[in-house]
């Protein structure tokens, strides 16, 4: 057991070394941009496990959250003038404000009308940004955002943004993951396995989803307003609710419960309509067939319970304790 | 007396589940409730848990009104209660399973009680890094009666810890609740498996269709005619 965390350890290091050392092998601009948008969606779709994968809301507007930490930002840096890491920080603050509030609107709410609302807030969200013109600019959107900068140090070329998504996307794995450790995370499963079972254990239920929906909305709301500030442009139409089921997909083909498994998830769904551009338009076809695909083979998702990453190891488990497991 | 309720009526929409109930614990007594499917059973521990809001009637604990309460209020203050049908978390091992038990405490003692637990129960012990969803009935049953002593409780409520069980795991599972009883935890007994329930239990009532119908010391319940008749197969 030692031994596995240990090694745990050890990849992570690595992958964040490898990760580090990527631009001296890529340096062509097209992929480093592609590579700093899939950090920023990977943030999206650790905030959507912390609350589809362990906590059981099935939560279809993720967008919306992402839409309003932009527009927040946006608005801040742009019409206000803030520096960048207080647009950036408070962004993070008002969406997690806004998704508590919406979670405790419906803390009450089963399962199904969770969804059906969170649907219709997307919905909500994406008519005021297109049509609150004198905030919002309406679908015009707002042009102009300024680019990251600390202290003087601006990120300005695709090179410096991947260091800063990347900082970015560590630190808010780093912390959905200790959430999911810690003795939250265990509630948080335990609502998501029996809600009975976790009421009888003493956890108030409503207070533990509320919570769940918030902290999750400041991870979006920050990755959000990192992508406007990246993007330089707050568009309407990136906040629709296509773009809420194509974050959900993320999450769900990498494996709900499993944090690698968002990562993977987003790499592939990032990276595979920018290969095959000239497809483009036949993305979702694309994604919906694969969905299909994963449905039958692998229902938890890649990494997730019995998926490809389990079946693995289980493998490679298997061969090293063969007398020990042939004794049960 | 530890625990009381009095006149309690409890309603499902326009049906009526439970009418003027009054039950009585002592503390460290093993109060036992009997009664045909649809009695009403689980719905008086759902309504002492928190789960359900008597429409009438009071429920008294330590001399304070709890009826009402969110369920974790009631938990927090000493009342632990396992759910019918082995309600373990079934993703989460069997020691995650425990110290989910524990959730309320904030003491140092929760591992030291957890290992108290597998030195007791060396079946669990052996299971404990097993996802709780593959353990048998029987070690389910066992787990979710650990599950609810890790919060310490002063009144453990079970509800039919027996269903579904063999009648060999039944006899070890009521073995359990004896000796839980016997360490002088109070505990209020729901059950079907009216024999069994008496023989360990110091008091028992009888529940037909939301009323108690019966109540009497354990032993002179097992005797008489009329429990012999409806409830022991004659």
């Amino acid at each position: 057991m030692m031994n596995l965390a240990a090694n745990r350890k050890m990849i992570t290091i690595a992958a964040i070394l490898a990760a580090c050392a990527l631009p001296l092998v890529i340096t062509d601009e097209y992929a480093l941009r592609v590579l700093n948008v899939f950090f920023i969606y990977s943030v999206v779709a650790l905030s959507i496990n912390l609350i589809v994968g362990f906590c059981g809301q099935l939560d279809m507007g993720r967008a919306a959250f992402m839409g309003l930490g932009a527009y927040w930002s946006a608005i801040l840096a742009v019409r206000l003038h803030f520096p960048f890491f207080v647009a950036f920080l408070t962004a993070g603050i008002f969406a997690g404000l806004v998704g508590a509030i919406l979670g405790f609107l419906c803390r009450k709410s089963s399962f199904d009308y969770l969804t059906l609302i969170t649907i219709g807030f997307n919905v909500v969200c994406q008519v005021v940004f297109l049509n609150w013109i004198p905030v919002t600019n309406g679908a015009m959107g707002i042009p102009k955002v300024p680019v990251p900068e600390f202290f003087g140090f601006a990120f300005d070329t695709n090179l410096r943004f991947y260091y800063l998504a990347l900082g970015f996307l560590v630190v808010c794995y780093v912390l959905i993951e200790r959430i999911t450790k810690s003795k939250l995370g265990r509630a948080f499963e335990a609502i998501r396995d029996d809600s009975i079972a976790a009421s009888y254990s003493g956890i108030n239920i409503q207070n533990f989803k509320v919570l769940n929906f918030a902290i999750g909305s400041v991870f979006t709301g920050l990755a959000g307003s990192l992508l406007v500030h990246y993007t330089q442009y707050a568009s309407p139409f990136n906040y629709t609710l296509d773009e809420s089921v194509y974050q959900l997909q993320m999450a769900i083909l990498g494996g709900l419960g499993s944090l690698p498994g968002s990562l993977l998830g987003t790499l592939i769904l990032v990276v595979a309509p920018e290969i095959s551009r000239s497809f483009y338009e036949y993305r979702l076809v694309f994604v919906g067939f694969m969905m299909v695909i994963m449905m039958i083979y692998w229902p938890n998702g890649l990494l997730g319970k019995a998926g490809v990453g389990e079946r693995l190891i289980g493998i490679m488990r298997f061969r090293k304790k063969e007398p020990e497991e042939a004794g049960r | 007396m530890i625990f009381s309720t009095q006149d309690l009526t409890v309603k499902y929409g326009q049906i009526t589940a439970l009418r003027d109930l009054s039950i009585i614990l002592e503390s460290g007594e093993l109060t036992t409730l009997l009664g045909a499917n649809g009695a009403g059973k689980t719905t008086l521990l759902k309504t002492i848990s928190g789960l359900l809001k008597p429409t009438k009637g009071c429920i008294t604990y330590q001399g304070v009104n709890i009826e009402g309460l969110q369920p974790d209020r009631i938990i927090k203050m000493g009342i632990a209660h396992c759910p019918e049908g082995r309600k373990a978390l079934p993703r989460q091992t069997v020691y995650e399973n425990l110290k989910m038990g524990a959730y309320i405490r904030n003491d140092s003692g929760v591992e030291k009680d957890i290992e108290y637990f597998f030195e007791r129960f060396p079946r669990l012990a052996e299971r404990r890094d097993q996802l709780a969803g593959h353990l048998s009935g029987g070690e389910q049953q066992m787990l979710v009666i650990c599950r609810a002593l890790m919060s310490k409780p002063k009144i453990l409520l079970l509800d039919e810890p027996s269903m579904g069980l063999a009648p060999l795991v039944v006899k070890e599972v009521f073995e359990i609740i004896r000796q839980i009883h016997e360490e002088g935890t109070t505990i209020l007994l729901v059950e079907q498996n009216a024999k069994m329930a008496l023989k360990i239990a110091d008091k028992g009532y009888i529940l037909e269709v939301g009323k108690i119908v019966a109540v009497d010391d354990a032993q002179s319940l097992l005797k008489s005619k009329a429990v012999q008749e409806s409830y022991l197969g004659g």
